[in-house]
């Protein structure tokens, strides 16, 4: 089959979405199928570029393949008669952050306009689409709330997941994910000067900004931390990722509210190591189970401590720990051939 | 310099635009700037403007710093800076629906931002109403167009290769002294 | 090619006669269909064009399997039905080619706006084109059946020549008054002179202009109103009572019954005898009475007419033709056509009368040199031969612009298909982009 994958992208920048629908074509294509991405740009800054980037996927012309998958708005509007959606993003601005700061779109009638469109798009693509996947259960739980579609949760494997290996494990808890505001590295490191056992903090991931990394830095050293939490603010390759993973005595990973379990907690499980969270990080809590899995703190420094300390004291049980997350995955049908099977179904 | 260098793929086929784009992406970047290949899927059953449509909408102007263009549709994306090489003259000369000069009015159109176009040969720039007095009524392309005589490629990968080497030395070094 | 041809058709439109004569010479070269309304009154010419009777509803449809289409327009109701279809044509970026046959079409739209109960459209036009102060005069002008002079500032062909992408005028004074002289999409030829009134049954006909003989016929043609300048004639006959002893001058063709009125009171106010205003006659009767006619007039006060057939069938058949020196008439030749002042026109006419009237060689003389310049220059088979040419040669823009109106219907589609059609944002970002290419 000929397929072509069709994905929204920023120019110059590449995140988890960019890199899973490089691996989407990828598998697809060792699947024996004929499978190129088109890469396209969704601008909504100003917000009346929404309108015409939608405009612009609608008029594309994907006639030459024999199906198409799509993963975000609006490249999912793109018109075609054999079209399989795993959705990853909604236009979230004129659902759940309509009405708060987050907007993003103008008020009065031109943001109501807008937002109109978009929601008129979504009607009709998304609703009627005969194949439609979301890629958690917070985001077929919004596509059922605003939409009135349900949806199958097919979740989203690790690119490489055969890099990562289990090593022994060491005296530091390490955090892979960017550094930003939202994944809560600060939380980490105050949640370091509660900790009683002699365990290292590893953060190890781009900053966000500037300004985030400054004030993470400025943080530690308030704190005196500096012989106890190790900063490496850079894109770290897939290999130094694993390598981090492999020999750590369990990963951390607590962002606010995620959609999804995130890749570092399956990083996690495949290095065999248990996953610290927190119980409001969202869909990470559908793999790290507490006690089994990993540990699972309130969202605050002194529990985040507790946990750190709990799991240094277990040593015993971080593999079984590791192997139980695994398993967990493993269960939920996370994994390649599950998504070319559904994407090609 | 962050380049979008972008090319069409036409009925789902890679064909010589593909290579030559990758060519300059992989010459660009041995020059030391970033580089995004786009290819824009074009089905050559639809109109020419048709086929143009999604090309105008696209916003590639709130990206990188300039956009490298192959051919049609590539060349009516919007950028600010713009550099564009024509390899050969399709789909003009040979489908009636786009007929000489189309193209002058929609590249030069109100002149907006830093535009350059390099053109293969001077049969491809007369087929595309490039030359500066083959259409009469349509605004001067001044020096804004260069003939630059480079034989048209093909898609023939024999022959493609040591033009594409010259490409690579030489029109990137173009483009890179403009940059 | 495939060309559809709009009309109107009915015995009494000397445009139908037109139509019927290309229309049929068309055919020898390209594939043409005459297209007529289905239920349209009156009589209607006979041909042997592939003829079309369509439903309004339907012609949407049917325009689309035409390359091209052709709209006569004139200045009568019988216009009607053909402006419809051109803005079908236009609604839908299929080519359209107008033919002008008149260059004041103020009457029409009233006249159109009111049978349609439309008037918004025809003031909102009016106040477009002249703005609004104009427009209540123009308004005014028109409600109350002010003379062409006092309408002319207004002649409100806009409407037609923005819907169309091509024009056939048959005048240099056409082109002119519709200001398309440097527009490259106008084919300029003269009307052929090769129609003529149905019905050449000489025989029986000339039975009914048997009481003419021994008098020079002056012939008029065509409805009577004061633009044709009938009274002229009669105050010109009166000046010269011993032209008039020689003449018998026949008005053939309905006369308005006030306009009528007032040709008898001044016949009677100068005791003018030889007097025929004859009123309706048939085709084989008008055909008789050309024949039989020695001397023909065909004044217009204003000269609204992009060419005229009347002037054509005259020349055409060889007769001596005083006409003013203005508009259409101005551009026939000095030797083919007896040429009079506006100024003092009276006094002109009777001179011109007196000439023709007083000389056979000079009416044959003249007559000779109008059939042969209407032969040379107004041969059916230039008029086909030249329109076929110039339709060839629009053709390559008509196939961008059918790719540009695939591309909008596809464009449009597509964005409703997604609720996008009621978003003007959308709307303005798809015209944009399809406007660039139309050329």
């Amino acid at each position: 089959m000929k397929i072509a994958v069709l994905s929204t992208f920023v120019p110059f920048y590449r995140g988890g979405a960019e890199i899973l629908a490089d691996s989407v074509t990828e598998r697809l294509m060792q699947a024996g199928h004929d499978a190129r991405q088109f890469r396209l740009p969704f601008a909504w800054d100003p917000p009346e570029r929404v309108v015409e980037s939608l405009l612009a996927f609608r008029m594309l012309d994907l006639d030459a393949y024999d199906r198409v998958v799509a993963f975000k708005f609006p490249a999912y509007c793109v018109e075609h008669h054999n079209k399989v959606i795993w959705l990853f993003h909604q236009f979230r601005q004129a659902y759940d952050l309509w009405g708060t700061p987050y907007q993003h779109l103008p008020s009065g009638d031109e943001g109501a306009r807008i937002r109109r469109s978009v929601i008129a798009a979504d009607s009709a693509c998304l609703v009627p689409a005969p194949r439609l996947y979301c890629n958690s259960e917070v985001t077929a739980a919004r596509l059922e709330t605003f939409n009135g579609r349900g949806a199958e949760v097919l979740y989203a494997p690790l690119v490489n997941p055969e890099v990562f290996h289990a090593g022994e494990y060491g005296d530091y808890i390490v955090c892979t994910s960017r550094i930003s505001g939202g994944k809560r590295q600060l939380l980490l490191v105050d949640a370091m000067t509660h900790v009683r056992s002699n365990v290292r903090l590893v953060l190890a991931g781009m900053p966000e900004t500037s300004a985030e990394l400054e004030r993470l830095m400025q943080r530690i050293d308030a704190l005196g931390l500096r012989d106890r939490v190790h900063v490496d603010p850079r894109f770290i390759s897939e290999e130094e990722k694993a390598d981090l993973v492999a020999h750590a005595l369990a990963v951390a990973y607590i962002p606010v509210d995620e959609d999804s379990y995130g890749f570092v907690t399956l990083e996690a499980y495949h290095a065999r190591r248990p996953v610290l969270t927190c119980s409001d990080s969202g869909g990470v809590l559908k793999l790290v189970v507490d006690g089994e899995s990993g540990y699972v703190a309130e969202p605050d420094a002194q529990s985040i401590a507790r946990g750190i300390d709990h799991l240094a004291a277990s040593r015993n049980r971080l593999a079984q720990m590791g192997e139980a997350g695994l398993a967990r995955a493993t269960a939920l049908d996370i994994g390649w051939p599950a998504v070319i099977g559904k994407l090609l179904a | 310099m962050r380049i979008i260098v972008a090319f069409a793929e036409h009925d789902g086929q890679s064909g010589a635009d593909a290579r030559c784009a990758a060519a300059l992406g992989e010459r660009a970047v041995a020059a030391g700037h970033r580089i995004e290949l786009v290819a824009l899927p074009v089905s050559s059953s639809k109109s020419p403007q048709q086929q143009a449509l999604a090309a105008q909408l696209m916003p590639f102007d709130a990206y990188g710093d300039a956009l490298w263009a192959l051919n049609f549709p590539a060349c009516l994306l919007r950028h600010r800076r713009r550099r564009i090489w024509f390899t050969h003259s399709r789909p003009f000369g040979i489908d009636p629906r786009a007929p000489a000069g189309a193209l002058r009015p929609l590249l030069f159109n109100g002149r907006d931002g830093d535009l350059e176009v390099r053109v293969a040969s001077d049969a491809i720039a007369e087929t595309l109403g490039l030359k500066p007095e083959s259409i009469r009524g349509l605004p001067p392309v001044g020096e804004h167009v260069i003939v630059d005589g480079m034989a048209m490629l093909d898609d023939d990968p024999a022959l493609l290769a040591p033009e594409l080497e010259r490409a690579r030395n030489d029109l990137v070094a173009w483009f890179d002294a403009r940059a | 090619m495939k060309l559809a041809w709009f009309t109107p058709f009915m015995r009494q439109s000397a445009i139908a006669r037109y139509s019927k004569v290309v229309v049929e010479g068309l055919a020898e070269r390209i594939d043409v269909t005459l297209m007529l309304p289905e239920g349209t009154p009156g009589e209607m010419l006979e041909t042997t064009a592939v003829t079309v009777f369509y439903r309004p509803g339907e012609l949407a449809e049917l325009l689309d399997g035409f390359d091209a289409s052709v709209f006569n327009l004139g200045d009568s109701s019988y216009h009607f039905a053909v402006w419809e279809a051109q803005q079908c044509a236009y609604s839908r970026l299929h080519p359209a080619i107008a033919i002008m046959h008149d260059t004041f079409y103020l009457n029409f739209f009233h006249g159109y706006a009111r049978a349609r109960g439309d008037f918004e459209w025809f003031l909102d036009e009016l106040r477009t084109r002249y703005g609004r102060t104009e427009a209540l005069r123009a308004s005014a002008a028109v409600n109350s059946n002010a003379s062409l002079a006092a309408l002319e500032p207004y002649p409100l062909f806009e409407p037609i020549v923005e819907a169309a992408d091509a024009f056939i005028v048959h005048s240099d004074y056409c082109r002119r008054r519709l200001r398309l002289d440097a527009d490259p999409d106008v084919l300029q030829l003269f009307i052929p002179a090769e129609y003529a009134a149905p019905g050449t049954d000489t025989g029986v006909a000339s039975q009914s202009v048997g009481e003419y003989d021994g008098k020079v016929v002056i012939l008029t043609i065509g409805l009577g109103n004061p633009n044709k300048c009938l009274h002229l004639i009669l105050e010109a006959l009166a000046q010269r009572p011993d032209v008039s002893d020689k003449v018998m001058y026949v008005a053939a063709g309905e006369i308005r019954p006030d306009y009528l009125a007032s040709l008898q009171s001044i016949a009677a106010r100068h005791g003018l005898r030889n007097i025929d205003l004859r009123g309706y006659v048939t085709d084989v009767e008008l055909r008789a009475l050309i024949e039989r006619a020695d001397i023909c007039v065909n004044l217009r006060q204003p000269c609204p007419e992009g060419g005229s057939a009347s002037l054509l069938e005259m020349l055409a058949d060889g007769k001596p033709t005083i006409v003013f020196d203005d508009g259409v008439y101005a551009e026939v030749p000095d030797r083919c056509v007896r040429k009079i002042a506006k100024t003092n026109s009276v006094r002109g006419l009777a001179g011109a009368l007196e000439e023709l009237v007083d000389s056979a060689k000079a009416r044959e003389t003249m007559g000779s040199a109008a059939r042969e310049f209407a032969t040379r220059n107004w041969a059916l088979s230039r008029y086909v031969n030249e329109f076929v040419d110039f339709l060839g040669a629009r053709r390559q823009t008509w196939t961008v612009r059918e790719s540009v109106r695939a591309a909008a219907i596809e464009a449009t589609a597509r964005a409703t298909a997604v609720g996008l059609d009621r978003e003007p944002r959308a709307v303005r970002l798809l015209t944009n982009a399809l406007g660039t290419w139309t050329l």
